[in-house]
């Protein structure tokens, strides 16, 4: 399903803990203490976000048409069964990859001025 | 053996009941929804931190999890308070839009006379009201087309009722810029013709007003026929015709409307980006 653009704009910019939960949620379905520990991997601990803002995002992104609810539960042998698994939707996978076009071209803005130098680009370094 | 890890377990109970009672810092429906969620997490995330850090990571924990507890049960009761504040003036307005569009369909089927006169700029006092309940339903999703729509309607109404008024209350007939007041009042109804065609655009895309979201466009549609103030004969023969009646009813509909339809909730882009 094709998006309006306008209309996926008028979800940006995305909180960065909502983008974060967005990022999190693209490798795969995850619960919420699950959605945290990917937040604090992927930001080297630099970001950790509290339960309150973990779930008061989820509240919101649920009501948004974001994220959804997964109907599958694992084998309650394997994880604690009261756990509620979230996913991306359509609409949220698209709006997490407008939100990440326009943080690049923030970054290549912030390139262009000079304000990055290729040494503080620990990733596109490690890329290479 | 199992003695050294008793206080760490006490220390893990403790934990868990004092974060239970500062639960309920938020708002009933949340907690009820989220609250064991996030009593689970922080147990998680308590274990975690205990075994790797023991107690200064879980007070370092601690630290975080009350400041995140204090400011986004504020924000939850504040986005609750903000969201109950506006459904309850959107149905105020639906009241007042399905009282001013009777109270104008009256006032031209019977032709009120003396202080009867005052439903008139009362109708479209009840009417603005009703516009701006339309204008809340919106709210956050007008867009620019929306906002254009929204100075149009209310310059509309505004003129609508400065002449409506003037009129009902006799001070205009001995007045010499009575002709400026009655030409603006009825360019008044082209504006909010103009303004409620972009507003039904909008409701129509947003699908604001649910299987309603059409009525908007038409009342634009119907109103923009006060084009023809600009001949007097014309006019004359409109306002005697069905249509003020037709115009009232409209307005009666948007009311019901405002007043049965429920906000879209999937269409609340602003709050994500607000969370």
């Amino acid at each position: 399903m094709k998006d309006d653009p306008e209309q996926l704009e008028h979800f940006l910019p995305l909180t960065p803990a909502v983008f974060s939960i967005l990022l999190a949620l693209a490798a795969g379905e995850k619960h919420g203490y699950a959605i945290m520990q990917e937040i604090t991997r992927s930001s080297a601990g630099a970001l950790r976000i509290g339960p309150g803002t973990l779930y008061r995002s989820i509240k919101q992104m649920l009501a948004a048409g974001l994220i959804k609810e997964s109907g599958d539960r694992p084998d309650p042998a394997l994880d604690d069964e009261r756990r509620r698994y979230y996913r991306l939707s359509g609409l949220g996978r698209r709006v997490l990859a407008a939100e990440a076009e326009r943080l690049a071209r923030l970054v290549s803005q912030a390139q262009a001025h000079g304000l990055l130098r290729p040494a503080n680009r620990p990733s596109i370094r490690g890329a290479q | 053996m199992n003695r050294p890890a008793l206080p760490h377990n006490r220390l893990l109970r403790l934990s868990d009941a004092l974060y239970g009672a500062l639960l309920h810092a938020y708002p009933r429906a949340f907690r009820r929804e989220f609250g064991a969620q996030m009593a689970q997490t922080l147990r998680a995330d308590c274990r975690r931190v205990q075994a790797e850090q023991g107690l200064p990571g879980i007070l370092g924990l601690w630290v975080l999890v009350v400041c995140d507890l204090a400011a986004t049960a504020l924000q939850e009761h504040f986005s609750q308070e903000v969201q109950m504040s506006r459904s309850t003036f959107v149905r105020v307005a639906g009241a007042a839009a399905l009282l001013g569009g009777a109270l104008f369909a009256l006032s031209f089927a019977t032709h009120p006379q003396g202080l009867a006169r005052a439903i008139v700029p009362a109708s479209v006092a009840s009417l603005i009201i009703g516009i701006l309940g339309l204008h809340a339903r919106l709210w956050g999703r007008e867009g620019r087309l929306g906002g254009w729509g929204f100075v149009l309607v209310g310059l509309g109404l505004a003129l609508g009722l400065i002449g409506m008024g003037g009129s009902a209350l006799g001070i205009l007939q001995p007045n010499p810029v009575a002709l400026i007041i009655n030409t603006g009042e009825h360019a008044g109804l082209v504006f909010i013709g103009a303004g409620l065609l972009l507003w039904g655009l909008v409701t129509l895309r947003e699908r604001a007003l649910g299987r309603w979201s059409i009525l908007p466009l038409l009342m634009g549609v119907l109103s923009l026929s006060g084009i023809v103030f600009l001949v007097p004969v014309a006019f004359r023969a409109l306002e005697k015709s069905a249509m003020p009646e037709v115009f009232g009813l409209s307005w009666m509909l948007l009311g019901l409307a405002l007043l049965t339809s429920r906000a879209n909730p999937a269409s609340r882009p602003t709050q994500v980006a607000a969370a």
